[in-house]
């Protein structure tokens, strides 16, 4: 069988790039190293109880959300159930020292007034901040249908960081802390984040927030429906060694098994770090080697996923940050596990509907496993120690700082050694690179004719920038005015 | 830094990054067509620029406007004047 396009890792930018491709007539051939499709974001089930381990909540899927269109576009509205959040509090932030809590609205305009109202002499500041996010979030290409798409652009690079921005409400470190909370979601500090990512990822969520019923599972389980529909080939287990390209261009692959597969387009959607090694040397120039090589990778994190005796009412359609104190959202890898921020989220609901289980997120490091990286360390007592060390601990943690939990009982505790099992990145880096001030992620287009990179590190994070990926390197192949064109159809 | 130093830092951190034969890297070769860089390499150029000297380039509209090796040379220079 020959293949027009390969294509690197069967994530949602991965499955989002088939999918495209395919439809414009492609045979496409998906490889994936892990035994399923989509491992960070199909979610597991564990005691009779569904968790999500990628996706949590999604963004700008709202009326007139400018994800909506894609999501129309790919066919996932047809397939999936979605669910609003809270709308008096889809995420809600409490400040451990204190025990303050601040429900975060859906919408601009309830956030504008909700926030008026509790920091009243900086009512205008406040408008004028979040006007800009309303203006400014989906001005990302994809997101944006109708302005120029390919201006090079510095401003997300050498823009302003959020903390800067932040700067004008010093003397309100409880606002600082609630519109900075949301740097969760792509991973790293606002000191190092520009606004402008910001004001795309908090502001998605500033405009709706839905969850999908049945969770990340669902979402990829419906993917893999539309990509059996369209005709792509799907591999598991097929891990990809090296590349075979040389400067007139990709001419295919080599599986870790020797197999050599041929095609014309390779679509790599792995952290992008971890390209030169698979490509013969020499082939990129030393720039843009070592430009992929000293990306910077997102902080990791420990996962608890736990059991609990009553229904977790309090996580129903929304979910707990907890900041230790008020300020700009800060974190440390040297900082003890009780003093880091956490971040709290239902698990998938019973057939009764009761919440039975939670997702707590912590950021750590790796060098804090890194001691049991090996295949046997890892079987160790020493790690299993460890493990229920650092769970108990969370666990109590989380009691301590929200008298609404139940008696919870640890079933799993992911360690950056396990996110690293699931997405490969370097380090367990829970959003694989990162898009930092000052860093310019790659693009797309290579300069290796056929070969095209995708994923969150080359558009932005979560399973909007995800997908966003996916249709911009899918554009960048296809011609970004005809698939434009086609989303511009879906509004 | 004088004039001349700023010039060959531009110059050698260019070839060895590029890959580039000192030869051809004449004021007057256009980057594109002379010294075979495409669009896709203007972030490359940012990125070798500001490491070889230490600043952050901001200046879309003038590294949009860069056509010649000259014009690189120009444009660091003014940047380094402005910055000492």
């Amino acid at each position: 069988m020959m293949y027009d396009s390969l294509i690197i890792g069967a994530g949602l930018s991965g499955l989002t790039s088939a999918l495209l491709l395919a439809r414009s007539g492609r045979r496409v051939l998906v490889l994936e190293q892990h035994a399923q499709p989509a491992p960070v974001a199909r979610g597991f089930f564990r005691d009779g109880l569904y968790f999500d381990s990628g996706f949590h909540y999604a963004g700008g899927l709202g009326p007139k959300g400018a994800f909506r269109p894609l999501f129309r576009h790919l066919g996932l509205e047809q397939k999936l159930e979605l669910y609003p959040f809270a709308a008096q509090g889809f995420d809600r932030l409490r400040i451990a020292a204190t025990g303050e809590t601040c429900s975060m609205p859906v919408g601009f305009e309830n956030i504008k007034a909700k926030l008026g109202d509790q920091f009243p002499a900086v009512r205008g500041q406040i408008n004028q901040y979040i006007d800009e996010i309303a203006d400014n979030w989906s001005r990302f290409p994809y997101l944006d249908l109708d302005s120029d798409l390919t201006g090079f652009s510095l401003e997300s690079v050498q823009g302003c960081s959020l903390s800067d921005r932040l700067q004008a409400f010093a003397d309100y470190p409880l606002l600082q802390s609630q519109l900075s909370m949301h740097s969760l979601l792509y991973g790293f500090l606002p000191e190092a984040a520009s606004a402008t990512l910001n004001s795309l990822v908090a502001g998605s969520y500033y405009h709706s927030v839905h969850g999908i019923v049945g969770g990340g599972r669902a979402l990829v389980e419906a993917l893999l429906e539309l990509l059996a529909e369209a005709g792509v080939q799907l591999r598991c287990g097929a891990e990809v060694a090296t590349l075979l390209a040389t400067s007139a261009g990709v001419t295919g692959l080599t599986l870790l098994s020797g197999e050599e597969i041929f095609a014309q387009e390779v679509i790599a959607t792995q952290n992008p770090t971890l390209l030169p090694g698979m490509l013969p040397k020499g082939l990129l120039r030393p720039v843009y080697q070592k430009r992929l090589e000293q990306l910077r990778q997102t902080p990791s994190a420990y996962i608890v996923y736990a059991k609990s005796r009553q229904s977790l009412e309090f996580l129903r359609g929304s979910n707990l940050f907890v900041q230790p104190k008020a300020g700009i959202f800060s974190y440390a890898a040297t900082q003890s596990l009780d003093e880091r921020p956490f971040y709290l989220t239902a698990a998938g609901p019973k057939s009764d509907g009761g919440i039975m289980g939670l997702v707590g997120i912590v950021p750590a490091g790796y060098a804090e496993v890194s001691a049991w990286a090996s295949a046997e360390k890892r079987r160790s007592a020493g790690y299993r120690t460890h493990k229920q060390k650092v769970g108990a601990r969370l666990l109590k943690r989380f009691a301590d700082s929200c008298p609404e939990l139940a008696e919870l009982e640890l079933l799993e505790l992911a360690t950056p050694l396990t996110l690293h099992d699931y997405s490969l990145a370097p380090q367990g880096a829970i959003y694989g690179v990162g898009h930092f001030l000052g860093q310019y992620n790659p693009y797309p287009l290579t300069r290796i004719p056929g070969l095209f990179l995708s994923g969150q590190a080359i558009a932005a994070p979560g399973f909007l920038g995800a997908v966003a990926a996916g249709y911009l390197t899918s554009g960048s192949i296809l011609g970004h005015e005809s698939l434009r064109g086609e989303i511009r159809a879906c509004r | 830094m004088t004039e001349q130093e700023v010039i060959e830092r531009i110059d050698s951190s260019l070839a060895e990054e590029f890959e580039l034969d000192r030869a051809d890297m004449t004021p007057e070769a256009n980057i594109y067509d002379d010294l075979g860089l495409d669009s896709l390499d203007t972030v490359d150029m940012v990125i070798v620029l500001e490491g070889a000297f230490d600043f952050k380039i901001r200046e879309e509209e003038a590294v949009r406007n860069i056509r010649t090796l000259g014009d690189i040379h120009r444009f660091v220079l003014e940047k380094v004047t402005q910055n000492s």
